[in-house]
């Protein structure tokens, strides 16, 4: 029986005007791994995330979530923590969780409220009243209070403080539904290489990597941050 | 889950739709109540800058309606919110129709609103013995009229109404549509607001044009004016359906979030 993969790109590449973001991706990504999308900043990782949530249309080539292509009933499981602050500042948490509700029926909305109260926030306090960190922590908790099978996560611990990221990568951990597949997108290697399965390197458009982070450790005998910087020093 | 975009749209509705309501029928009662002041002078001219007052709070809440319908479209739909709104799993069409009906229902709610103030101000007022003699005039018209069917009017004017407001949200819709590729978004939508109203100018211009020497020529009736009414309507209609596929067609394939 052919392997279903919850992610695959086929020669996809996408151009914005003349500009190349992606050149001639071929992907596979299987359930149950948590997957780093590393690379510097302007190399393609928000393209094909973007790709894959269907925000963006394919120049060529295709990508294919849990075989299809993206679209209303991908939407239902791919759950998306986008680089930048998305919730409405109007909203309340709780309507921000209510929305989620309604929209997700996988959106577990007991664990949601649960962890929104270990922060110490009241729900019935306004987005805008909240700090950066924790309307980061508040974004967090919506995406990952889903049983999606796939979670793509772009930037989530960047310009925030360590605290913060620890909270971050903790949380990504303790709530990602089984057998599903995370995928962080980061710069910021060395704070995520604990968690990763798996590791993909883009730089200019191009997958240059895609490998275990287990075995870069032991074949390569360095972590995975200190290739990155082999990889891509000037 | 597209009724629960709707519970969603109309929510942010309401909670602009309750002050708003609730500002223009308490400056139409204030208005009302200083009516009942005794004339003086100084009365006299507090009367006047009340009127005054409540006459631009009308067109205050109609202008700021649309605003809001506007700046809901453009924020959900074109800026980081969007992330929101675009992941969930509805057809890009299901988004752009459940935010134009919610829009112009809004805005019909406002209209009501309008009126009922009216209403409130006119009561046993001079106003209304105004308005019932205006009234009175337009049914003896229709009455003696040749070929002027009353029912007909009615529904070709409310046809006009309603296809110029869904053509007027429906032109920023696709101002904010086409505006959100560039660099600025909001001054692309700006931009391309007074460039399709320019467009919009031109075509209606080069109709009048046409049609005008013909239906206001020596045959003019009460049919012509039928065919007028329902002429204007069909072209406000045909507009609206415009800018509709047009903002459809880039929500769906040129959308731009950065």
């Amino acid at each position: 029986m052919e392997q279903q993969y919850i992610l695959e790109c086929n020669n996809l590449s996408k151009l914005y005007g003349q500009k190349p973001a992606l050149i001639d991706v071929n992907l596979k990504l299987c359930l149950g791994r948590i997957v780093g999308l590393l690379g510097p900043n302007g190399s393609g990782k928000t393209t094909l995330i973007k790709l894959a949530n269907g925000l963006l249309t394919p120049t060529s080539g295709e990508i294919l979530i849990n075989g299809m292509k993206p679209g209303v009933e991908t939407k239902k499981i791919v759950s998306f923590l986008p680089d930048c602050d998305f919730l409405a500042g109007w909203m309340t948490i709780e309507r921000a969780i209510e929305y989620s509700r309604d929209f997700f029926s996988d959106f577990r909305t007991d664990a949601a409220k649960e962890m929104v109260a270990r922060l110490g926030l009241d729900l019935k306090q306004k987005i805008r009243t909240l700090s950066k960190g924790n309307r980061e922590k508040v974004s967090l908790i919506l995406a990952m209070c889903r049983e999606a099978k796939l979670y793509l996560l772009d930037e989530p611990i960047a310009g925030v403080d360590p605290a913060t990221r620890e909270y971050i990568l903790e949380t990504i951990l303790a709530n990602y539904a089984e057998n599903s597949t995370v995928v962080i997108s980061t710069h910021l290697i060395a704070d995520v290489e604990t968690i990763l399965n798996d590791v993909l390197f883009i730089q200019n458009g191009r997958i240059d990597l895609y490998r275990s982070a287990e075995e870069i450790r032991e074949t390569e005998h360095m972590s995975v941050d200190a290739l990155f910087r082999e990889v891509y020093k000037w | 889950m597209v009724r629960k975009l709707y519970k969603h749209e109309a929510l942010f509705y309401l909670r602009w739709f309750i002050p708003i309501a609730s500002a223009c029928i308490g400056i139409a009662l204030i208005s009302k109540l200083t009516m009942l002041f005794p004339n003086n002078q100084i009365t006299e001219i507090l009367k006047s800058m009340i009127i005054s007052v409540y006459i631009s709070s009308l067109f205050a809440m109609i202008v700021f309606g649309i605003v809001i319908v506007s700046l809901r479209f453009f924020r959900s739909m074109f800026t980081h919110e969007g992330y929101f709104t675009h992941t969930i799993p509805v057809e890009p069409s299901a988004l752009l129709n459940c935010k134009l009906i919610c829009g112009v229902l809004f805005m019909l709610v406002l209209v009501a609103v309008a009126g009922t103030s009216v209403f409130i101000m006119s009561l046993g007022q001079e106003l209304a013995i105004v308005l019932n003699q205006i009234f009175k005039g337009l049914a003896s018209a229709f009455r003696h009229g040749q070929g002027l069917d009353v029912v007909l009017f009615v529904i070709e004017v409310s046809l006009c109404a309603l296809f110029y407001l869904l053509r007027t949200i429906l032109h920023v819709y696709c101002a904010c549509s086409i505006g959100q590729r560039m660099k600025s978004k909001i001054g692309g939508a700006i931009m391309w607001f007074f460039i399709l109203y320019g467009i919009q100018q031109g075509a209606g211009t080069v109709l009048e044009l046409v049609f005008l020497p013909v239906l206001l020529g020596d045959n003019f009736s009460t049919v012509t004016m039928h065919i007028m009414l329902s002429g204007y309507a069909l072209y406000q209609f045909a507009i609206a359906l415009t800018f509709y596929l047009i903002s459809r067609y880039r929500i769906k394939n040129r959308l731009n979030l950065e």
